[in-house]
């Protein structure tokens, strides 16, 4: 299996994803972490370093509220979950991502099929 | 949560933090242990892929936005434990910062509560008077108060209708009454006050309902409103009282309102005010002789927005109507000119606070240079610590902070103890302020806005102190300071030349200081030194006021003070008495005036006095031509008159003037006096000081005080001892000719002197006498400061000099030279600043130029001695140092 190479996230988008992953339900950290290297099929790399501080600044800003609840395991875990706040301002970001991979993939192709 | 939620939270937030990321590290270690590897390396690996558990829980603290503040919080721990290490410096620093923010703080509350806050009245910025100036009698130096701020009843009516720049306009006008309730009977000073004032100044009274203009309509029963101090000191602070009916002036009243302390409208104070509709019929001069003009005094709201051209512009078309119904009361040429209401009362003594607000500036900056200064020293011994700290890895932003942060903390000590020097600063400062200067209705405090202000001070204060210091010892290389961590042997000493020039500012702000209180005491000597022309001691003068309501005729007043002054002269130790209408040296009431026989210069103004005989041998006036005033011409009220010299050269040049005769015009507006009518001179005295101490004398005129009736009469007498002390035989003397007479003002010549020309210059050289020598202990600590710094680093220099063989004296002629050069830069510096800076004190000073070179060259002796004092003690120091020990030293 040759390694599939790895990018770097684009500034700003961490947030972007830790607020989709967790709309689909509260969810601790530890999953979160997991959950958005599943997804991206190992591409995205997710600095573990850095999620926690991402997850403690959308708290501080009111995009996400947390409870301490127990884990299938038996252990206590704080679970995270989006507020109206955070829904909000997911659908905003989303579709400006949206708008923004649009226009580009538009340029990249633009600038592929316009050599004539 | 909010920020300071989370602040608040810290403790228990870090606790889940360990826990949601102890939690993390278990489920992923636990997962790798699964798929098959080793428990401890898993840990491991947790561990790395988080990036480390302590740096992961400081990034999360991070993102809580708190850490700045709990930064702040350990900077000032720090501080405040490393001050309690030095609390010699700690002490010094907040002294220093106290008295500079007590100084500035008191100043700025004067002028606060004094200039721009001064009354309780709404709308107070935009109260407003006017006045009707003489262009004409303004060309003649100013003499006989060329404008005229009363109007007559027709003449406020008209402005108050007709005039487009005010909102509104009130009036009001002084009247002695006596006030009687069942429990006795006494004289007050009222002020008749239009009705609409109590709702245009917005002042709601204390006890009892506004004053509302239907009060004064007729059919309604008469009103009047009491003043705080006198419902104080005469009705007991009776709330009862209001609603009580009284006698004012002969009219039954009822009392409605108890004023609040600080209402007061009349700059000269009242006891009551009584709601009067002027009457337009009343043309202001009135038949009764004992009321012969009575002005109301306008007061209005300027409309917003207006310039004084365009506000003078509107009056002068309500004036030129005016002057077209009444031409007695206006001159040929004049223009209508307003001014502040605060104005009125503060005048000149605005300038005086300003120059106080830079004499304080200066104060101030003194003391932020010796507190850079002393930070500097502090920082230039703490070197190691800050390069230490930084080679630790602190930024050089958070070095700068926490050096900024320390003389903050520093700052607010010393805020606090300012606040108290202030508090007690106004109160010393209200013991040397002369009555009369500022406004009544201002209360001196250390009120929000003047805290507010403190504040400000010292923020700045405190960055200006720290900022300094901290950028230049955090300046260079790390390097460079680890090294060089042994005191510099010989060479520049670091922070030496920044020290040196904020020592010398300090000397040469001092300097400006000196000389501003230097030329102050030089003013106060040069008024106290003036020459009258008359000998001003042994002389007590009274005011007499006579009951309102009863009328004097000329007669009448003839018989009043034949007795009085027959029977004061007749007591022992009086050596002469007179009854004038006018104060030597301040002057009298002034007339136009038509001569015979000589030339209506266009100085055509004089000074008159209404006297009595005995007027020339009380002040001390000299016959120099012709004879003097008899007491039978008096007695008969002759059309004669006696001039001084001064009159008699501007009006009559080389001829004599005995035998030509004088119109005074103003006679023709009052109605008893003799329109129409020539005065015959008989006689010529020599001039005196007439209209203050600072100008020469203006032409007079003394004219027998039987010319006509007037109110109230000034009585002179000249003692053989003590005037004081034949204060109360005077007193006697004249009620027991009319018991009903009351002597007011009362006081020695000498006492009038200093309230109205002392006062003010002393209080000048007071307060520039208190900030100049703080400034200069300040300078002389900093010198002392620096010097002995230079010595204890030069210790070792000075010990290879002296082992070499230099002789002690020369140690110590070359520390003192290098002191005494700073010491001189900063006198150059002081004096070259003071020859530009004083010319904004002019208008205080008198009889000296603002460049006055005695003051100049005593300052800069002053501190040279102070300098060679401060440099002495750390120069014997390093004379004495033993050269063994110095060697041994490092």
């Amino acid at each position: 299996m040759t390694p599939i190479p790895r990018s770097d996230l684009p500034q700003g988008t961490l947030d972007l994803l830790i607020l989709k992953v967790i709309a689909l339900g509260p969810v601790h950290g530890y999953a979160i972490a997991r959950r958005l290297e599943e997804v991206s099929r190992g591409v995205v790399q997710v600095p573990e370093g850095s999620l926690y501080p991402a997850l403690h600044r959308l708290e501080n800003r009111g995009l996400l509220a947390a409870d301490w609840k127990e884990t299938e395991t038996g252990r206590d875990a704080k679970f995270y979950r989006l507020t109206r706040k955070g829904r909000k301002h997911l659908e905003g970001e989303a579709a400006s991502w949206q708008r923004l991979i649009d226009a580009v993939g538009l340029i990249l192709a633009m600038a592929e099929g316009g050599g004539g | 949560m909010t920020w300071w939620q989370r602040l608040w939270h810290r403790r228990k937030l870090d606790e889940e933090l360990e826990k949601e990321l102890q939690f993390h590290l278990n489920q992923y270690a636990a997962e790798l242990t699964a798929r098959g590897c080793d428990p401890q390396e898993a840990r491991r690996q947790a561990r790395l892929a988080l990036g480390g558990l302590e740096q992961a829980k400081e990034n999360c603290r991070d993102a809580r936005g708190t850490g700045w503040f709990e930064d702040v919080a350990q900077d000032f721990q720090h501080a405040v434990r490393t001050f309690r290490r030095e609390p010699r410096f700690a002490l010094s620093a907040i002294f220093a910062i106290a008295v500079g923010v007590g100084a500035t703080t008191m100043v700025f509350s004067v002028i606060y509560n004094g200039l721009l806050r001064p009354f309780p009245y709404k709308d107070a910025a935009r109260l407003t008077t006017f006045s009707v100036h003489d262009l004409q009698g303004a060309d003649v130096q100013g003499i006989g108060r060329g404008d005229r701020g009363g109007f007559t009843s027709a003449e406020l009516l008209t402005f108050q209708q007709e005039s487009r720049s005010f909102e509104d306009i009130i009036g009001f006008m002084s009247k002695d009454v006596s006030l009687s309730n069942n429990l006795g009977t006494q004289q007050v000073h009222a002020a008749l006050v239009t009705p609409n004032t109590f709702q245009s100044l917005g002042v709601e009274p204390l006890l009892g309902r506004n004053i509302i203009p239907e009060d004064a309509k007729p059919g309604q029963p008469p009103v009047f409103a009491v003043n705080y101090k006198l419902w104080q000191q005469h009705f007991d602070a009776d709330p009862k009282i209001v609603g009580t009916r009284f006698v004012v002036g002969g009219v039954p009243m009822t009392l409605i309102a108890i004023m609040p302390p600080r209402f007061q409208i009349n700059p000269e104070g009242c006891d009551i005010w009584i709601p009067t509709i002027p009457n337009p019929s009343d043309a202001g001069i009135s038949t009764n002789a004992a009321e012969p003009m009575h002005f109301w005094w306008p007061l209005g709201h300027l409309r917003p927005g207006l310039n004084p051209k365009a506000e003078s512009a509107d009056l002068n078309l309500v004036a030129q109507r005016l002057a077209k119904t009444f031409p007695k009361l206006y001159p040929p040429r004049f223009t209508m000119v307003t001014r502040p209401f605060v104005d009125v009362v503060i005048g000149n003594f605005r300038s005086m606070l300003y120059a106080l607000a830079g004499a304080v500036g200066l104060l101030l900056l003194i003391t932020c240079t010796s507190v850079a200064n002393l930070l500097l020293a502090r920082a230039t011994t703490r070197e190691r610590e800050i390069a230490i700290r930084a080679s630790i890895g602190a930024s050089r932003g958070r070095l700068i902070r926490q050096l900024v942060l320390e003389s903050f903390v520093l700052g607010s000590a010393g805020a606090l103890l300012g606040c108290v020097f202030a508090y007690w600063g106004l109160k010393a400062f209200l013991l040397v302020l002369p009555g009369g200067l500022l406004p009544a209705e201002a209360v001196m405090s250390l009120n929000p806005v003047v805290l507010l202000f403190a504040l400000g001070v010292t923020i700045v204060t405190a960055s200006v102190c720290g900022a300094l210091p901290a950028i230049h010892s955090t300046r260079d290389d790390l390097c460079s300071r680890l090294a060089s961590g042994s005191k510099g042997v010989g060479g520049d000493v670091r922070g030496g030349k920044l020290r040196a020039a904020l020592v010398m500012s300090e000397v040469a702000l001092s300097i400006v200081l000196l000389i501003g209180a230097g030329l102050m005491t030089r003013t106060l000597f040069a008024l106290t030194h003036v020459n009258l022309l008359f000998n001003p001691s042994h002389i007590l003068v009274t005011q007499l006021s006579f009951p309102g309501g009863v009328s004097r005729t000329a007669t009448e007043k003839k018989l009043f003070f034949e007795q009085v002054l027959q029977r004061v002269t007749a007591s022992g130790g009086v050596i002469a008495a007179a009854t004038t209408a006018s104060l030597p040296p301040y002057g009298g009431p002034g007339s136009d005036v038509d001569v015979t026989g000589g030339s209506n210069a266009e100085q055509s103004r004089v000074q008159i006095d209404l006297c009595s005989a005995g007027l020339f041998r009380t002040v001390g006036i000299r016959l120099l031509r012709g004879r003097l005033l008899s007491q039978g011409e008096i007695a008969s009220a002759q059309r004669v008159v006696v001039v001084d010299e001064t009159l008699a050269h501007s009006f009559f040049g080389d001829r004599d003037p005995v035998g030509q005769k004088i119109r005074f015009k103003v006679f023709d507006l009052i109605p008893d006096a003799p329109h129409n009518t020539y005065f015959e001179v008989v006689g010529v005295v020599n001039s005196i000081k007439n209209r203050g101490l600072r100008d020469s004398p203006a032409p007079q005129a003394y004219l027998p005080y039987t010319t006509f009736g007037t109110p109230d009469g000034n009585v002179l007498v000249r003692t053989s001892g003590d005037p004081l002390l034949m204060a109360k035989t005077v007193q006697q003397a004249i009620q027991s000719v009319d018991r009903n007479v009351s002597l007011t003002e009362t006081g020695s010549l000498q006492s009038y002197l200093q309230r109205f020309d002392y006062a003010s210059p002393e209080f000048g050289v007071a307060t520039f006498a208190a900030f100049a020598g703080i400034g200069l202990v300040l300078a002389s600590v900093g010198i002392f400061g620096l010097l002995a710094y230079i010595v204890s680093i030069q210790t070792h220099e000075i010990g290879v000099r002296l082992a070499l063989g230099a002789r002690q004296s020369s140690i110590l002629a070359m520390t003192l030279r290098k002191g005494m050069r700073l010491v001189v830069a900063g006198i150059l510096l002081g004096v070259l600043g003071s020859h530009y800076l004083t010319r904004f004190l002019a208008s205080q000073i008198w009889g000296v130029s603002s460049t006055d070179i005695f003051t100049f060259v005593v300052v800069v002796i002053v501190v040279m001695v102070v300098g060679i004092l401060a440099c002495l003690v750390p120069a014997y120091r390093a004379a004495k140092v033993d050269p063994l020990v110095a060697l041994h030293y490092e």
